[in-house]
C-alpha cells in the first residue's frame, strides 16, 4: 500500500485543535511562570535540602529524558526490526515529541542549578571524567541530531529525498547516541558508591529498559492522535501490533524492577534496604503502591490482557501507563537520599536548620516549575506540528 | 606536653583488682569470708603467710590504744596515708579519657602545633601533607569547633561545615554519649572530585580539597557522592531571615581560598556546594584552623603528616586511631583517637 493513498488530514490541521492546543499551553506557561520567577529571581530552591539535593526536578528530567530517548529507539527498533510500515509517516511527529520532550527536560534540569547562566562552563570547561559532563555532551549531540532531522522536515519533502542519506544516517546515529545517553544517566547514578540504594551495575540497564517501556508507551499515544493514517485499516492494525509488544515490554520491565528489588531486599543489609523500605513503606507509599502500580501498571496489564484489539484500551492503557510512570524517577532518586549513611546516622541532628534536613516533599513551586517545563514542551511541540510537521504532511497527501 | 604526644604512661596499679587476683578472690564468697580485706591485698604480699593482714591487724590495735591520746595527729595522718594511696591508685578517669594535662602544657600543645605548620609552610606545597586528629576520648560535644567555623568562615544559616554527631550509646543505666565532629574529611580519593563537571572541586597538592565558587554551576553532584555528607549547599539563606533587616555580621564578607566573598543572592558562594577546608585560607597564613585552637578539650590537632617528629604523626601512629567509613576506600585525612 502506497503511503500517500492511507494519509488523511493531519490532527491538527484544524485550527481550533490548534487554538486549544496553544491556550492549554499557554495556562500551563502563566501557572508556572511564578515558580519560574521564584527561581531565577528569588533563588528559591523548593524544599531541596543540603542532605537531598535531587528532588523532584531531577524526577521529572531523568522522566523526560526516558520518554525522548525511548520514544525514538522504539520507532526504530519497530520500523526496523518488526517491519510496521504504518508508522512510517510518524517520524516527524516523533522527532518533534523527542525534542519536545528533551527541552522540557533541559529546562527542568536547568532551574535545578544553583547558578543556571553557568551551564556554558560544561561545555567551554568540561570535565570529561564526570558522567555528568557525558550527560551533558551527548545531551547536546541529540538535541543536534534532532534540529537538523527536522529542519529537514521543514524544509519539505524534495528537501527530505535530497538529503535522504545524510539524514539515514543521523537517524543511525542516534540510536547508539541514545543507548549511550541513557546508560551515562543510569550510570550517574549508579556511580554513586557512597549511596547504596543507587550504587548498582544493573542500573544503568534498568534505565535503558524503564526508558523503552515509557517511550513505547508515548510513541503509542503519538500514533493513536497524530497518526496521518487515522481512519484507516492499517492505523487500527498498526496499534494492535504495538499493543501487543507494549504488553510484553511491561512484563519485561515489571520481571526486571522485581528482581531488582528482590535483590535489594532479600540480604536486608540497611543501607541498601533502607531505600526500597521508604519507597514501599515509607511517607509516600502511595505513588508506587497506588499511582505507579496500581494504575501504571495493573490497569495497562488487564486492559491490554484483556482488550488489547481495541481501540480505546490502547488509550487508556498507554495513558494510565505514562501517568503512572512518572513515579518512577522520582522514587529512584529521592529514597537513595533520604536517609543518612551507615555510621553517619548523627549527622541527621549534629545541626538544626530546615535546609539540613532528609525530610524532603517537593513544594508548591517546584511543581509550578515541572508544569512551565511540560508547558514549555507543548509550546515547542504545537507551534512545531502547525509549522513543520503538517506542511511536510500535507505535501504527502 | 610529653605527656600527650607519648602512650598513655598508665601507674602500674598496687592495688589487685578482684578480677586480677584470680579464683581466690573473684568469687563473691571469698570475698564475703575475707571481709574484703581480701580485695584489697597487695600484690607482693604472698596470700600464704598473710603478713599482711597481722600487720594491719596489729596496726589497727595500737591505734585503738593511742586513738584517745593522739587523735588530731592520727586524723592528719591518716588523711596523708590516704593521699599517699591515691596518688599511687590508677586514676579511674585516666584509664577512661587518656592522658590529660595541665592548661599551660595545652598551651603549649596549640604552640608546638604552630611552630609545626609553620615549619612545613617552608617546605613546598607538594610535601606537606596536612591531616587532623580528632580525640574523641577528649571531645566534650560542647560545639565550640562548629561556632568558630561558622564565624571564621561567616557561613549562613543552613550552612556548617563541621557540625557535632551525637550518640547515645548502651541502655539505662549504662549509658555514655559519643561526640564525633565530623569537618570534611579531605580524602586523598574524594569521591566529590571526579563526578564535578566542570572542574570547580580538586585536590590540594597538600591535601585539601578545594573549591572555586566561581567555577562551580551548584548541579550538587558533588554532594550525593560524598559518603559523610560533608558538603552543604548555599541555599542564600540569612540568620536574620524574617526579621526586619539584615544584620551587620551578616554583611561582613569571608576570604575562603584566599578571595574576598561576600554573602548576596545570586552571586558566589550563594548557589554553590561549601565544605570545610581545613581553614586553607589561615593555613597559608601560617595559622592554625580556627576549631583547632578553639577546641576547649584540645581534642582536635593539626599539622603535617610527611613530618615524622610532628604531633599528628605521633598520634596517628598509634592503634587506637580510626578513619570513618574506612571500608570506602576513601584514605581520609581526618583520624578519630577511640
Amino acid at each position: 500500500m502506497q503511503p500517500s493513498a492511507t494519509v488523511v488530514a493531519p490532527r491538527l490541521n484544524r485550527t481550533i485543535d490548534y487554538r486549544v492546543s496553544l491556550g492549554i499551553t499557554f495556562i500551563a506557561l502563566l501557572f508556572g511562570a511564578y515558580g519560574v520567577i521564584r527561581v531565577l529571581v528569588f533563588k528559591e530552591h523548593g524544599a531541596l535540602t543540603s542532605y537531598v539535593p535531587w528532588g523532584l526536578w531531577v524526577g521529572v528530567y531523568v522522566f523526560l529524558v526516558w520518554l525522548e530517548v525511548g520514544m525514538i529507539l522504539t520507532y526504530f527498533l519497530l520500523r526496523r526490526f518488526l517491519q510496521i510500515e504504518g508508522l512510517r509517516l510518524l517520524a516527524p511527529v516523533v522527532m518533534l515529541a523527542a525534542i519536545s520532550a528533551l527541552i522540557g527536560a533541559l529546562f527542568v534540569i536547568g532551574m535545578d542549578l544553583g547558578h543556571p547562566f553557568r551551564f556554558w562552563k560544561a561545555y567551554l570547561q568540561p570535565n570529561f571524567g564526570s558522567l555528568m559532563s557525558w550527560m551533558i555532551w551527548l545531551h547536546t549531540l541529540y538535541l543536534f541530531i534532532l534540529v537538523a532531522e527536522l529542519f529537514a522536515y521543514f524544509k519539505g519533502k524534495d528537501y527530505v529525498d535530497r538529503w535522504k542519506i545524510y539524514l539515514n544516517f543521523l537517524t543511525y546515529i542516534s540510536i547508539p547516541i541514545g543507548v549511550l545517553l541513557i546508560a551515562v544517566i543510569g550510570g550517574l547514578f549508579g556511580v554513586v558508591a557512597a549511596r547504596p540504594f543507587w550504587n548498582a551495575s544493573v542500573l544503568p540497564l534498568m534505565f535503558f529498559i524503564a526508558s523503552l517501556v515509557a517511550g513505547l508507551g508515548l510513541l503509542i499515544l503519538l500514533h493513536l492522535i497524530f497518526s496521518p493514517t487515522r481512519g484507516t485499516p492499517q492505523y487500527e492494525r498498526t496499534a494492535v501490533r504495538m499493543a501487543r509488544v507494549f504488553l510484553g515490554a511491561i512484563i519485561i520491565g515489571m520481571i526486571a524492577s522485581l528482581a531488582n528489588g528482590l535483590v535489594i531486599a532479600y540480604p536486608n543489609v540497611p543501607a541498601y534496604a533502607e531505600g526500597l523500605k521508604l519507597v514501599l513503606f515509607g511517607p509516600y507509599w502511595w505513588t508506587i503502591w497506588i499511582v505507579h502500580l496500581a494504575i501504571g501498571v495493573l490497569v495497562p496489564l488487564i486492559l491490554l490482557g484483556l482488550w488489547r484489539t481495541r481501540l480505546w484500551a490502547i488509550w487508556a492503557a498507554s495513558i494510565c501507563y505514562l501517568v503512572g510512570f512518572t513515579m518512577v524517577p522520582v522514587n529512584i532518586i529521592i529514597p537513595g537520599l533520604a536517609y543518612p549513611m551507615p555510621t553517619m546516622e548523627g549527622i541527621k541532628e549534629a545541626f538544626h536548620h530546615p535546609k539540613l534536613t532528609f525530610d524532603y516533599a517537593p513544594m508548591f513551586m517546584e511543581w509550578q516549575v515541572v508544569v512551565f517545563a511540560v508547558g514549555l514542551s507543548l509550546l515547542i511541540f504545537t507551534v512545531g506540528y502547525r509549522y513543520i510537521v503538517e506542511p511536510y504532511l500535507r505535501e504527502h497527501h | 606536653m610529653d605527656n600527650l604526644t607519648e602512650e598513655p604512661s598508665i601507674p602500674e596499679p598496687k592495688v589487685a583488682y578482684p578480677a586480677m587476683s584470680g579464683a581466690r578472690a573473684s568469687t563473691p564468697e571469698a570475698l564475703l569470708k575475707s571481709g574484703g580485706a581480701e580485695s584489697c591485698r597487695t600484690r607482693d604480699e604472698s596470700p600464704g603467710g598473710d603478713p599482711g593482714r597481722k600487720q594491719f591487724l596489729a596496726g589497727i590495735a595500737a591505734l585503738v590504744g593511742l586513738g584517745a591520746l593522739s587523735m588530731p595527729s592520727l586524723v592528719r595522718a591518716g588523711m596523708a596515708a590516704a593521699a599517699e594511696d591515691s596518688a599511687d591508685a590508677p586514676d579511674a578517669s585516666l584509664l577512661r579519657d587518656g592522658p590529660r594535662f595541665d592548661e599551660d602544657e595545652a598551651e603549649n600543645i596549640i604552640v608546638r602545633m604552630q611552630k609545626e605548620l609553620q615549619t612545613a609552610m617552608r617546605k613546598p606545597i607538594e610535601q606537606r601533607k596536612w591531616v587532623m586528629v580528632i580525640d574523641l576520648r577528649k571531645c566534650t560535644g560542647c560545639g565550640a569547633c562548629t561556632i568558630s567555623c561558622i564565624a571564621e568562615n561567616h557561613l549562613p544559616a543552613g550552612v556548617v561545615y563541621r557540625p557535632v554527631m551525637e550518640e547515645e550509646l548502651g541502655t539505662y543505666p549504662n549509658v555514655s554519649i559519643r561526640s564525633t565532629p565530623r569537618p570534611c574529611m579531605q580524602c586523598e580519593t574524594a569521591p566529590c572530585v571526579p563526578v564535578c563537571p566542570v572542574r570547580a572541586t580538586w585536590i590540594r597538592p597538600d591535601g585539601i580539597v578545594d573549591m572555586d565558587y566561581d567555577q562551580c554551576i551548584g548541579c550538587r553532584y558533588c554532594m550525593t557522592a560524598c559518603p559523610y555528607h560533608a558538603r552543604t549547599f548555599d541555599f542564600g539563606y540569612d540568620y536574620s531571615e524574617g526579621t526586619p533587616a539584615r544584620q551587620p555580621y551578616e554583611e561582613v564578607p569571608n576570604y575562603e581560598y584566599n578571595k574576598r566573598w561576600q554573602q548576596r543572592k545570586g552571586r558566589s558562594p550563594v548557589g554553590n556546594v561549601r565544605k570545610c577546608h581545613f581553614c586553607s585560607h589561615k593555613i597559608d597564613a601560617g595559622m592554625l584552623p580556627s576549631c583547632v585552637t578553639t577546641c576547649i578539650g584540645y581534642a582536635t590537632y593539626f599539622g603535617d603528616a610527611n613530618d615524622p617528629e610532628s604531633l599528628v604523626s605521633e598520634l596517628i601512629s598509634r592503634s587506637n586511631k580510626i578513619r570513618l567509613k574506612e571500608e570506602m576506600g576513601t584514605r581520609p585525612r581526618v583520624f578519630y583517637l577511640i
